[in-house]
């Protein structure tokens, strides 16, 4: 009697414990369901090697067989698309598609802290779907790639690099001379942008005017705060209305921190309009990059400088003090 | 005790890494093989220890693992499932292996829709019914397939029928009778 009625307490906590389940965040269900393929993984990897060696023996791998021609055809089509390239940008430059670039000075010491631009690959948004709706990925939490440990946002940009390549939140992302807008969230192997037109993206900009159009120079003017729609465009706010703005003018990054020798480009000036008493403009800028055609990017990370460390002024100096 | 717990252990193992296995080479559209519903049900009609409920929400949970999204479903449809299996081994009927076949067959087609079902009420997923009908007929084909050789060829559990003399015994069937 008493057994039956172990069991019957059982039966009842189990389902309250499926109820609980049932009402669970993602974000706690996910931590779970880790466990299980971790769990899983030795015998997924046994059960490869095992498939692996059963194909090799079945179908040994034949060696490629080497062609020259077919080598020499590839090289000359190498060399082909590396020349339509050149001639792409240049054209491009010639058009002003391609922001013209800033000089930047430096002062001949080394920095504390040095810039690193870390390259991604953009992940596409069918690739990400895809993903997201595929439940098994062969990698567990602590190797790789898992479905619920990826952070492939359908909403955003995806990038195939995360917390294995030691990206933080909030890192800026360019793409060449451009801003593409800052990370947003952060997975093990892959990480979320948030766009410049992302209704949430905020950043110090400043406005440049080119001096005339043969020169090529550029002027700072300005400085204000670039502002997502979440739009196709961004605003430029805090632009006083003593300043001079023209529909045209290209708007950079304005970050004091001074990591990056240069400033990047956020776009241009589409709108400039000072309302009748207005004390601001209303600014509207086109981005320079544009996401949908993008395929890998640059992030920006910071690192300490090891020449400053390996003989410290300080110390040295010190030294030829006390040396006869 | 503590062997046969280790080989239902090894056995929900090696069925968790060949359904990743399945369901790493079979496409979405064309369903997998339930083989941890096939454990459930090897384990629930043979085990004695009377803790089939938990196996079996153990084992719904590492169904519910397998699927991309929402948690809990599985557990309670495979917890339900041990549950009715244990009680109608405890009360002796012992099923013959053509209705074993039947029942995991059915089993293998509701527990799925069931679970989808559960999805949309519960957490507003998106429901294709005609695509999950298909998936579920023929995650039931591929489960049919392994299932029937092995249910018949594995003894079937042994029934007590010198229960009339032990006192435990017969204090149960009394209580199967008054539904107590």
């Amino acid at each position: 009697m008493q057994n039956r009625a172990g069991q019957q307490l059982a039966a009842v906590v189990v389902w309250l414990v499926g109820v609980c389940l049932l009402v669970l965040p993602e974000s706690v269900t996910s931590r779970l369901r880790s466990v299980t393929w971790d769990l899983a993984l030795p015998g997924e990897h046994l059960v490869e090697l095992s498939v692996q060696k059963v194909q090799l023996w079945i179908s040994p791998p034949q060696a490629p067989v080497e062609n020259p021609e077919i080598d020499a055809r590839i090289a000359f089509l190498e060399n082909q698309i590396r020349e339509l390239r050149l001639q792409n940008h240049q054209l491009k430059s010639r058009q002003g598609l391609v922001p013209p670039r800033i000089r930047a000075s430096t002062d001949g010491t080394a920095p504390l802290i040095l810039p690193d631009l870390l390259a991604a690959r953009v992940i596409g948004r069918e690739l990400a779907r895809a993903w997201n709706e595929q439940p098994v990925l062969n990698r567990g939490s602590t190797h790789g790639a898992r479905p619920d440990l990826l952070v492939l946002d359908q909403e955003r940009l995806n990038l195939d690099i995360g917390q294995d390549h030691g990206v933080r939140p909030d890192s800026s992302v360019y793409a060449g001379r451009t801003v593409v807008g800052r990370v947003a969230r952060v997975g093990l192997v892959t990480s979320s942008v948030r766009l410049l037109t992302d209704s949430q993206y905020r950043g110090a900009a400043r406005l440049f005017q080119e001096t005339s159009a043969e020169s090529n120079q550029l002027r700072p003017g300005a400085r204000g705060i670039i502002a997502g729609t979440g739009r196709d465009n961004c605003r430029l706010l805090d632009i006083a209305a003593s300043e001079t703005v023209e529909v045209g003018d290209w708007v950079y990054t304005a970050e004091e921190d001074g990591i990056l020798p240069h400033a990047m480009c956020y776009g241009r000036v589409t709108r400039a309009e000072l309302k009748p008493g207005a004390v601001h403009w209303e600014i509207e800028v086109a981005p320079a990059a544009d996401p949908q055609h993008l395929r890998e990017v640059s992030l920006l990370r910071t690192r300490l400088n090891p020449d400053r460390f390996e003989a410290p002024p300080a110390l040295a100096s010190r030294k030829t003090e006390v040396t006869p | 005790m503590i062997v046969r717990s280790l080989l239902s252990l090894i056995l929900v193992y090696l069925a968790l890494v060949a359904e990743i296995c399945c369901s790493r080479r079979i496409p979405t559209d064309w369903g997998r093989p339930q083989f941890l519903l096939l454990v459930l049900f090897l384990i629930a009609l043979r085990n004695r220890s009377g803790i089939s409920v938990v196996s079996g929400a153990c084992i719904g949970f590492l169904v519910d693992s397998l699927e991309p999204t929402g948690m809990g479903r599985f557990f309670l449809l495979y917890s339900l499932v041990a549950w009715w299996l244990q009680r109608r081994r405890v009360s002796g009927k012992v099923l013959h292996s053509s209705t074993q076949i039947f029942l995991l067959c059915f089993l293998a087609f509701t527990i799925p829709v069931a679970g989808a079902f559960l999805g949309v009420l519960l957490a507003s997923q998106p429901l294709e019914v005609q695509g999950i009908l298909f998936e579920s007929l023929a995650s039931t084909g591929w489960t049919m397939l392994l299932a029937i050789p092995l249910l018949l060829i594995l003894p079937r559990p042994v029934q007590h029928r010198d229960s009339g003399s032990h006192p435990s015994r017969t204090t149960y069937r009394w209580n199967m009778l008054t539904n107590s």
